[in-house]
């Protein structure tokens, strides 16, 4: 008897031994070419979850780039159980719309906390993830382009001097008769 | 063009035009020039099912799950003009068919489903009799993610009569997943290298570590940020850059040095993720190790992805006291784009 239940208890270190396999997962709407598309100014709900495939349950933290990303009841850490997931939305809000600077990245990185019991050199494994926010110019925004305008400014000022010009030199011909 | 007719010449002119228009009529009831054959009457008595009403919105969007299967239920309505048990099994052979599809024909990615049940409804006053039917398909971790994956509905009826419904499509979310283990010993998740001595060089660990893809995205960079090992009830250590990381089975190369900072594991020439491009070492989606028989070709060598093996080296410094050492190292997965 007493044979029977030693051998059970290697049987169950054993199973417990070939399950010990870090894991963490981070499923996330889908967004074409990983890329959102907003319009300056708007905002929009973009979510993750975290899964925990092993068989206990599991803590995690998570990290994101806050300047467009703004975390909704967001928790320092997650308790994730066993099989199960954890939902984190982000809104997302775009900036002021900027010709030449439109296309910016968000990053969010999910850390685990806890690796499986054992000896040895264990690992902490955490997984980083990016989208690309792509801010769309506003229809109901007046966009001033500086440089246009400027070229504008150059072009009527070089018009009326060539006018002025033109002026006095018939004014000038008006004065010979 | 005017054709002149002496009036006396009138009514025989009628009487041949008469007979003339009539000549094929006569021909036929006479006989003349009729062939010995078969009449054949065909009674199409089977009418094919109609109204395949999936109770799906194109917005639905699903997970997929880490390392294993999803499960996803396609509801839909039947009827049939020939009665509902033309299509719901009890007439005979009716069936139905659910498939995903992803991509272009050459390289489409497919599910199928993998079981069916209905319930029949029988007409009401109100409401015409349908059978609905629930087919669960089960999507795997590796399957593209996509918003584009097309549902097509075929039901074939009793008397082989079938209709098919391709309106609907639904996302497949994206999913960054890995696992690391010891590689083909029931070691954990742990590098060790137990057996090394005092001065030996370039000893390998007792397995390499694998990381296996156990979701759809790719990852194009593998970072690493290692610890001094610490002795256990002692106060020795051994440094971080005693241990050294590659991706080759070269049991003579220590690979690259590892840091108490982010060190990007290298790739080797050509074997890098983004074409060969790369100069990292990636981790890319696929079935991999999962041992899956995949039904759908997919993109070139996607069935031998999924998974990176990395072999860890160390020097033991001479001096070092006897002992066991270990910490704890922080490896994180890069999907940059």
């Amino acid at each position: 008897m007493r044979g029977l239940i030693l051998f059970l208890m290697i049987l169950v270190l054993s199973s417990a031994l070939s399950l010990n396999a870090e894991a963490i997962a981070i499923a996330s709407d889908y967004l074409e070419s990983n890329t959102m598309e907003l319009i300056e100014g708007d905002s929009r709900i973009y979510g993750i979850r975290i899964q925990n495939p092993d068989p206990a349950d599991s803590r995690a933290k998570v990290t994101y780039d806050m300047e467009f990303a703004k975390a909704i009841e967001f928790q320092e850490e997650y308790i994730i159980p066993a099989g199960s997931s954890v939902a984190i939305q982000f809104n997302i809000t775009a900036p002021k719309y900027n010709k030449k600077d439109n296309l910016f990245s968000i990053g969010f990185t999910a850390h685990q906390l806890t690796h499986a019991p054992g000896a040895g050199t264990q690992f902490l494994t955490s997984i980083h993830k990016k989208i690309k926010l792509q801010v769309v110019k506003s229809p109901d925004r007046l966009h001033v382009d500086y440089l246009s305008v400027a070229y504008g400014i150059i072009l009527i000022v070089v018009i009326f001097f060539l006018y002025k010009k033109r002026t006095a030199k018939k004014r000038a011909k008006k004065g010979f008769r | 063009m005017i054709i002149s007719i002496k009036k006396r010449d009138l009514l025989i002119v009628t009487a041949a035009l008469v007979l003339i228009i009539f000549v094929p009529f006569i021909y036929s009831q006479v006989g003349l020039g009729a062939k010995a054959g078969v009449g054949v009457w065909v009674v199409i008595s089977n009418q094919n099912p109609v109204n395949i009403t999936i109770n799906i919105s194109n917005a639905q969007a699903f997970d997929p799950k880490s390392g294993g299967s999803q499960g996803i239920v396609i509801s839909f309505n039947v009827s049939d003009p020939d009665g509902l048990g033309n299509v719901n099994g009890t007439d005979g052979n009716a069936r139905v068919i659910v498939n995903f599809t992803l991509g272009t024909r050459d390289i489409a990615q497919f599910r199928t489903h993998t079981i069916c049940v209905n319930t029949t409804y029988p007409a009401t006053p109100t409401a015409r009799g349908v059978v609905m039917f629930n087919c669960t398909v089960n999507m795997r971790y590796y399957d593209n993610n996509s918003a584009s994956w097309a549902i097509n509905v075929t039901v074939i009826d009793a008397n082989g009569g079938s209709a098919t419904n391709d309106t609907r499509v639904f996302t497949y979310n994206s999913l960054a997943s890995f696992t690391i283990t010891a590689r083909d010993v029931a070691d954990g998740a742990q590098v060790n290298f137990s057996g090394a001595s005092v001065g030996q060089n370039n000893f390998p660990a007792k397995a390499p570590i694998l990381l296996n893809n156990t979701g759809n995205n790719d990852f194009d960079q593998i970072n690493l940020t290692g610890a001094n090992l610490v002795q256990v009830g002692g106060a020795s250590e051994i440094a971080i850059s005693s241990f050294a990381v590659n991706i080759t089975n070269n049991t003579n190369g220590q690979g690259i040095p590892l840091s108490t900072g982010a060190l990007t594991i290298p790739g080797i020439p050509g074997m890098g993720g983004s074409d060969g491009v790369n100069p990292n070492a990636t981790l890319m989606h696929g079935p991999g190790v999962s041992g899956d028989t995949v039904p759908y070709p997919g993109n070139a060598d996607f069935k031998s992805k999924g998974n990176q093996t990395l072999l860890f080296f160390v020097d033991i410094p001479s001096g070092t006291a006897a002992a066991t050492y270990n910490n704890t190292w922080n490896l994180t997965v890069v999907d940059i784009d």
